[in-house]
């Protein structure tokens, strides 16, 4: 560091130089002048009075270009930095100097130096950085189960992830790059639905449409939102296409609603036949005994088929909300089977069907939730009577071993396809065969028995053949 | 008897049946049961009714099919048709009614009193006959 007192400017140090050897060079020229007048020497004198200016010119010339040599080799520098935009902070040199101008110089170029190396490092951190965040939106973008694609203002795909290639039925995604949206989304759906996309495209509001695939539910349904990166309706910009499947949600609503319309016909129906009875009952006091008793029997039934609905509505409801709990206590099967049987087989006689029960010679006591298990039994035998047209054969067995305890219900019915099959235990779920259909359920007897014979630590398997008859057997262990 | 108003009922609930059945023979009507929907298509076509009640929900051929057969392809316009229903709200009442000419609609659980009188209004009987006790099929 050079201190402010000692630094001398380089005017000053050239003018100092100058002046000192200018004094020096008057001082010579007056003393030899003196020397020369008194020794009589004109001639040498005139001699002299040109040798000396001159040496002292060319001795001055050298002494200022050696003090502004650095100097000179900055402006050099600084001149070719300043027209040429090309040239760089790294190409400036530093100078082989003490002198303090090139010492400044040096540590000039050294802070810029060490500048533009934290610049550099700054820079390659940041685009590490950017890469890596992009490389992880990216991943967001591909792992979204809704489909998504950026379009441009003409309603040309530019971007997609996966999920929306899927959506479409596509494998590819970059094939899909470039083609129009509301083609590709119009190829899958109805006509109704195509209008409806149509009608999206057009307006320049964010917007959310319901698309149908099919005009069956289970085909698909999809909720297709549209937004504009820019709502200036004059200016038509980029728009991102969402596009959700929501068919689970509409068929959970959908059988929702069946339950809501088959659970208030289940009431109404003994309902009306409670009040038919009892009016006639109160009118007609004339009625012999006999029928008085009839009619009286009537009710006492339908009453208690309102309270085995509302039981298993209850039973439903804990279902639905996962809250269903079974409270185990040590069963005698064969008496819980006799009860059952008693109350299916005159459903099953009714239908003139051959109804077979076969039980293994000694059943074991089970560790069972007595109420439930008979609920989900009932449901399994009510079932087969009921899908088995009249004159068809029901055979109920029961098996045990050891650990396990089978109880297996058999039946001539209408079957369940290979379609319905994977579904048949899915909450709410009703096959659409015309033949179901015509009979009243809520979609939820087996789903109960599958979760009572789980909460039981067993199992149900089916096997079915469609018009052929189905097999059910419930499993559960002893202990 | 022959003055007695023909009354079908087409119910596939023997339950519910029976007792429309036993009440309106004691209100002085001809009443003939039907199981089904099919079963009561072949009777109209073959009788004369005076006024069908029919239950909605049956099993195979239901009520509105059974009407809409019976206006429709057996262009039978001068049957009054009572209908009876275990829906609810879901069912377009005012618009069943008036594309298939039904007369009413009663929601289970309805008053037997209110379906009697009901059917004396519309087909007035000559005379009150006396009760029919037969609950029998």
């Amino acid at each position: 560091m050079i201190a402010a007192q000692s630094y001398r400017s380089l005017t000053q140090r050239l003018s100092e130089q100058y002046l000192l050897f200018g004094l020096a060079g008057l001082f010579c020229f007056t003393l030899t002048a003196v020397y020369l007048s008194w020794q009589g020497l004109f001639l040498t004198f005139s001699a002299a009075a040109v040798c000396v200016p001159l040496g002292l010119l060319l001795f001055g010339s050298f002494a200022v270009r050696r003090t502004s040599h650095w100097h000179e080799n900055i402006e050099r520098q600084l001149t070719q930095f300043a027209n040429n935009a090309n040239h760089s902070v790294a190409e400036l040199r530093p100078l082989p100097s003490v002198d303090p101008f090139a010492a400044g110089w040096n540590q000039l170029l050294a802070r810029v130096h060490e500048h533009s190396a934290w610049n550099g490092v700054e820079r390659r951190l940041s685009e590490a950085l950017h890469s890596q965040q992009a490389k992880q939106w990216e991943g967001v973008f591909q792992s979204l189960s809704e489909g998504i694609a950026i379009c441009g203002s003409d309603g040309k795909i530019i971007q997609l992830n996966r999920s929306f290639a899927t959506l479409v039925k596509k494998a590819e995604t970059k094939a899909l790059i470039g083609l129009y949206v509301t083609d590709l989304l119009s190829e899958h759906v109805d006509d109704a639905s195509r209008e409806r996309i149509a009608a999206l495209s057009a307006s320049h509001a964010t917007q959310v449409v319901e698309v149908n695939r099919s005009s069956d539910l289970s085909q698909g349904v999809w909720r297709v939102s549209r937004m504009m990166q820019s709502s200036d309706s004059s200016n038509p910009s980029d728009s991102i296409w969402t596009i959700r499947d929501i068919t689970q949600q509409k068929l959970a609503e959908k059988a929702r609603e069946q339950f809501v319309f088959t659970a208030t016909h289940e009431l109404r129906t003994p309902l009306a036949n409670i009040r038919a009875y009892a009016e006639t009952l109160s009118m007609a006091g004339d009625i012999p005994a006999e029928q008085q008793q009839e009619f009286y029997n009537t009710i006492n039934n339908e009453a208690t088929r309102l309270a085995r609905f509302v039981d298993e509505l209850l039973n439903i409801s804990q279902m639905e909300a996962g809250a269903i709990t079974i409270n185990k206590h040590e069963v005698q099967l064969d008496r819980l089977l006799d009860e059952i049987l008693a109350s299916q087989r005159p459903l099953s006689d009714e239908k003139n069907q051959s109804f077979d029960y076969s039980v293994a010679p000694k059943l074991p006591k089970i560790m069972a939730d007595k109420d439930k298990l008979a609920a989900a039994l009932t449901n399994l035998v009510g079932n087969a009577i009921k899908y088995t047209p009249e004159g068809g054969k029901v055979t109920v067995k029961v098996d045990a071993d050891a650990t396990r305890i089978l109880f297996t219900v058999e039946d001539s019915g209408i079957g369940i396809s290979a379609e319905d099959l994977p579904k048949l235990c899915s909450k709410f779920f009703r096959s659409s065969d015309t033949r179901v259909q015509a009979l009243v359920g809520s979609g939820l007897g087996l789903a109960f028995t599958q979760e009572v014979a789980r909460l039981h630590g067993g199992d149900i398997s089916i096997r079915s053949k469609l018009n052929q008859g189905s097999c059910f057997t419930l499993e559960l262990p002893i202990r | 008897m022959t003055d007695k108003k023909k009354i079908l009922i087409a119910e596939d609930s023997t339950v519910l049946g029976d007792v429309i059945r036993f009440n309106l023979q004691r209100s002085g009507f001809d009443v003939t049961l039907a199981r089904n929907g099919s079963i009561a298509l072949q009777l109209l076509s073959t009788e004369k009714f005076d006024c069908l009640v029919t239950d909605f929900e049956m099993p195979g051929m239901n009520g509105e099919d059974l009407c809409d057969h019976l206006r429709n392809v057996l262009n039978n316009h001068d049957i009054h048709i009572v209908m009876c229903s275990a829906k609810g709200m879901e069912l377009d009442r005012e618009g069943l009614k008036a594309r298939l000419r039904i007369e009413e609609i009663l929601f289970k659980p309805f008053s037997i009193r209110d379906l009697t009188s009901l059917l004396q209004k519309l087909v007035p009987t000559a005379q009150q006959n006396p009760p029919q006790l037969a609950l029998s099929t």
